[in-house]
């Protein structure tokens, strides 16, 4: 019985890296009332159309309020194979890694769930073979707003921060919480 | 060098590597075995029966896939090795014949019943390795080390009646040895290997592990207990090279773990061209 949240987690992942569509120009925000909803719906009820965001605007750091001068996990440093099995690590027993900040690069991928209205972010890491993928989730604090300063999908990013669990529809996922978006 | 000290830290690197030099120890004895036989391509034929126990397995959401896996692989080395003399398919056919067979319906099923959302990362990770290798659990380390300890105390304990019906079947029969039950014992172990040798390297990449190590070392010794040793030690150090490199540059580990065996052979032959002028 365990297993099934992980292997909720695993599938939300490999989703985010095969099916995550591309946002165009009829964005919605999550009105749904959870976290990353709330700051979304915050921040997007006054546009009404999708900005141009340049890689400046993506990618700066001076937008965050948090930083962290103390990483627990830091995967940047790690080549391609080790960082693809220590994500698969994390996902896989994801209460060892509960409340540690963790830094990780890879490709930003978005993907928006219609029956639930949210939209979620994550940082997808390839294996070697570049047919499997591992991701987790982030959330950013709220000093960026959605999509000015959010990263244009399939872009390299690196993220750092707080390993936490949420719920929804009674099913457990795992998110970055509090993260930051640094220059990569 | 600091970079590997630091990836030695994290336990999954330490049971890969365990795990690898198990597989590449195991798979380098009996690839002796096999290759004297004439059975190189058995590995092959068997790794294909091993992935379509797999898509089955998948189809079938088994969370333990070796519970499947292993047996219909032992049931199909049985029949390959069962001696051949009246069978209307013999020999190559027959392995070519279950290999694309298996490979076939694996890949068919997956297809037709996959329930899962990368059905092709699914198949590549089956095929290639991927970096199955770095994700083992726990429970998967030491079914490995248990099955790998089988197998060598086997090859150890058996050493006498493997050469005998290894070099000659016939004669070993006419002294009294029961080669049917050697032959099941051989083949037992090669399914075995097989199925563990898929996390390491991939279906379609595990005969390299029997044949290379096997070969390199007939190009250096003739005597069979040497050819075994150096067979063993060059299977070693290769499976150990090429994860470290795996590791390091972020290169898929089957494949190159493959091409050092293919590079550790090359060396080989190199050596012994130059030796026999």
């Amino acid at each position: 019985m365990r297993l099934k949240p992980l292997i909720y987690t695993a599938v939300l992942s490999l989703l985010f890296a095969g099916c995550a569509p591309r946002y165009g120009a009829n964005i919605q925000v999550d009105t749904s009332g959870s976290g990353i909803g709330q700051v979304l719906e915050e921040r997007m009820e006054e546009e009404t159309k999708v900005k141009e965001v340049s890689e400046a605007e993506v990618h700066s750091t001076a937008l965050a309020s948090t930083s962290y001068d103390l990483v627990d996990v830091d995967l940047t440093g790690l080549s391609s194979t080790m960082v693809y099995a220590e994500v698969y690590n994390i996902v896989m027993n994801p209460d060892e890694y509960m409340g540690k900040v963790i830094c990780m690069d890879g490709m930003y991928t978005e993907f928006y769930n219609e029956a639930l209205d949210v939209w979620y972010f994550s940082c997808i890491i390839q294996d070697a073979l570049a047919c499997c993928a591992q991701g987790i989730e982030f959330v950013l604090t709220e000093d960026y707003i959605y999509p000015e300063n959010y990263p244009t999908e399939g872009d390299y990013i690196i993220v750092t921060g707080i390993f936490d669990r949420y719920e929804e529809n009674g099913f457990p996922y795992y998110t970055l919480r509090e993260a930051v978006l640094s220059e990569a | 060098m600091e970079q590997l000290i630091l990836y030695l830290r994290y336990p999954f690197v330490r049971y890969a590597m365990i795990v690898g030099v198990l597989i590449a120890l195991c798979s380098s004895l009996l690839g002796v075995t096999l290759v004297l036989r004439r059975f190189s391509f058995i590995g092959d034929g068997l790794s294909h029966v091993a992935f379509g126990a797999t898509a089955i397995a998948s189809v079938m959401n088994l969370m333990e896939k070796t519970i499947l896996v292993l047996p219909v692989t032992v049931i199909s080395a049985v029949l390959l090795l069962r001696s051949g003399e009246h069978r209307k398919v013999k020999g190559d056919a027959l392995i070519a014949m279950i290999s694309v067979g298996a490979l076939a319906f694996g890949y068919l099923l997956m297809n037709l019943f996959s329930t899962s959302s990368n059905l092709s990362g699914d198949v590549c990770s089956t095929l290639f390795g991927s970096t199955s290798i770095l994700t083992l659990t726990t429970s998967e380390v030491w079914l490995c080390v248990v099955l790998s300890a089988i197998v060598l105390c086997a090859e150890v304990l058996l050493y006498n009646k493997i050469f005998a019906v290894t070099f000659d079947e016939e004669f070993a029969k006419a002294v009294g040895t029961d080669t049917g039950k050697y032959n099941l014992i051989i083949a037992v172990m090669i399914a075995v290997i097989i199925v563990l040798a898929m996390n390491l390297v991939g279906s379609l990449l595990i005969s390299a592990l029997v044949i290379f190590p096997a070969l390199s070392a007939m190009r250096i010794f003739k005597s069979y207990r040497k050819v075994m040793i150096f067979s063993s030690v060059f299977s070693v150090c290769v499976a150990v090279i090429g994860m470290v490199i795996s590791i390091l540059a972020g290169t898929p580990v089957g494949s190159t773990i493959v091409a050092a065996d293919v590079i550790g052979y090359g060396c080989c032959w190199l050596y012994a061209e130059v030796r026999s002028r």
